[in-house]
């Protein structure tokens, strides 16, 4: 196999010997360490193979045998190069072939940002547009420390912002900043933590501010149950000073939800006919085309579900195909109505507990009637407390103060 | 047959005939391929017979389709379907 290789990659030739002592010829090849192989007789005539540079050295041989060897195919790599060099268009060809790779390459054919949460692409993109960053711009106009710099400048939550070039790609990647303002500088945040339900207070655990609440203690809704004021007091214990703080405390309260939930038994399903329709997508620049097999055109899918597409963004085609459907009403048996109002509750309380909310004891009971299946009962959380309200002026009044023990007045 | 005095040694001493006495060697797989090795030249050659000249005698390969399929400074194969291989001096 290599040496095929070697010989393919050299070059070689098949000739037909014309004379009339072939073996003689043969066997001073031999001698003259002139490799020869598949050689073969047919109709009389002796045809074999040599290699392209032996093939010069033949010559000599003729002149003492009498036998020529005339070429019938030349075989192998040079041959195949000299065959496409000798055509007059291929080296133009590639000049300009590669002329326009490297034209190409010179200019920068997409902007790709990644990392970013709170602002679109298309916002992001129109920025660095405004700032001269754009595709086909060209690859050597293109600033790396300009496009940070200005990116950080304009928006204060993005910490940090990276653009590299690769091939004819930018790709800019930001990361946006998760750091909450400080929340206790400031009377404009100072608040106070009050109920958002009825029920009573099961634990308490403050932080900051004043607790006006103590655990088993009854609480209505909105009442202040931490303060954001803390009153500093004298030694004799009288308030010198109302200092306004961000109240901070961990406080669950029992409490008990309504729950709720009904549905109709008669619902719409889609039913699929089976019919499908195949078209591709096409992104040329900034257009959309789509295109599709014009029999099928004719087949208008009143309603049609995309059940299988190769779409992703950037790329230049997609395939989609869709299916046609046609929508009928079921009827839930009594364990299917079941059954999904039990996944409506489940849903209902896994959101309670992303939200904290501790779930305790719960009376649900499902109904059917009148072609309604009605889940309703209480359930008993311990719920988080984490509504605010912001300090009122009469809280911060200095009316009531006394310095040194003594009414300011 | 007088054998030469060569000849006589490396027999009697288990030496290899083909080093000594330049004998020539042809191995045959199946009545695909003939490798002849120890050859001096071709005699004749046609699509039905090979005669090859070695040191001390002349081999000749009878056959169909014969073809020479490297011909090399120390070995030579030939394939084809071999029907017989005769020595002769």
């Amino acid at each position: 196999m290599f040496e095929k290789l070697v010989r393919y990659l050299n070059g070689y030739v098949k000739v037909v010997l014309v004379g009339n002592s072939p073996e003689r010829f043969i066997n001073l090849c031999r001698n003259n360490n002139i490799y020869t192989w598949n050689h073969c007789v047919k109709n009389n005539r002796y045809y074999m193979n040599m290699k392209k540079n032996d093939y010069k050295k033949v010559h000599s041989i003729y002149r003492k045998t009498h036998t020529y060897p005339h070429i019938i195919s030349k075989k192998g790599f040079p041959f195949i190069l000299w065959n496409v060099i000798r055509k007059k268009t291929v080296i133009p060809s590639w000049i300009v072939f590669f002329g326009m790779i490297i034209l190409l390459s010179k200019f920068v054919w997409n902007i790709e940002i990644t990392g970013e949460k709170r602002y679109t692409d298309e916002e992001l993109g129109e920025y660095l547009n405004g700032i001269g960053i754009k595709k086909y711009m060209l690859i050597d106009d293109v600033n790396g420390a300009y496009v940070e710099t200005n990116i950080r400048n304009k928006y204060n939550d993005i910490s940090w912002v990276s653009s590299s070039l690769t091939g004819c790609n930018m790709y800019i990647k930001i990361i946006e900043s998760d750091i909450m303002e400080d929340k206790s500088n400031g009377n404009m945040d100072c608040s106070s933590i009050v109920a958002s339900s009825d029920g009573y207070v099961h634990s308490i655990v403050t932080r900051r501010g004043t607790p006006l609440v103590k655990p088993d203690d009854i609480v209505k809704k909105g009442q202040v149950l931490v303060s954001g004021v803390i009153n500093i007091s004298s030694d004799s214990g009288e308030v010198v000073k109302k200092n306004p703080v961000y109240a901070d405390a961990d406080i669950y309260v029992n409490t008990e939800y309504t729950y709720r939930d009904s549905f109709e038994m008669i619902y719409p399903t889609k039913q699929y006919s089976g019919r499908k329709k195949q078209y591709i997508r096409l992104k040329i620049k900034d257009g959309l085309f789509f295109l599709q097999n014009p029999l099928n055109r004719f087949k208008s899918f009143e309603k049609y579900d995309i059940i299988k597409s190769n779409y992703e963004q950037g790329v230049l085609w997609s395939v989609t195909v869709v299916s046609e459907y046609e929508t009928i009403y079921k009827t839930y048996s009594k364990e299917e109505a079941v059954n999904k109002a039990r996944n409506n509750l489940l849903i209902y309380m896994n959101n309670l507990r992303d939200k904290g909310v501790v779930i305790g004891e719960k009376s649900i009971t499902s109904t059917i009637k009148n072609g309604v299946c009605l889940t309703q009962g209480v359930i008993s959380v311990k719920e988080p407390q984490i509504n605010r309200q912001p300090l009122s002026d009469e809280e911060l009044s200095k009316d009531d103060l006394t310095e040194y023990g003594r009414k300011v007045n | 047959m007088k054998r030469k005095p060569i000849s006589y040694v490396s027999e009697h001493f288990n030496l290899p005939q083909d080093i000594i006495n330049g004998a020539c060697i042809v191995t045959s797989y199946g009545n695909r391929y003939v490798y002849i090795e120890n050859y001096k030249g071709i005699m004749e050659y046609t699509d039905d017979f090979i005669r090859i000249q070695g040191k001390n005698c002349k081999v000749l390969i009878k056959g169909k389709s014969l073809s020479i399929y490297y011909y090399g400074d120390n070995d030579m194969r030939v394939d084809g379907k071999i029907e017989s291989v005769n020595y002769t001096i």
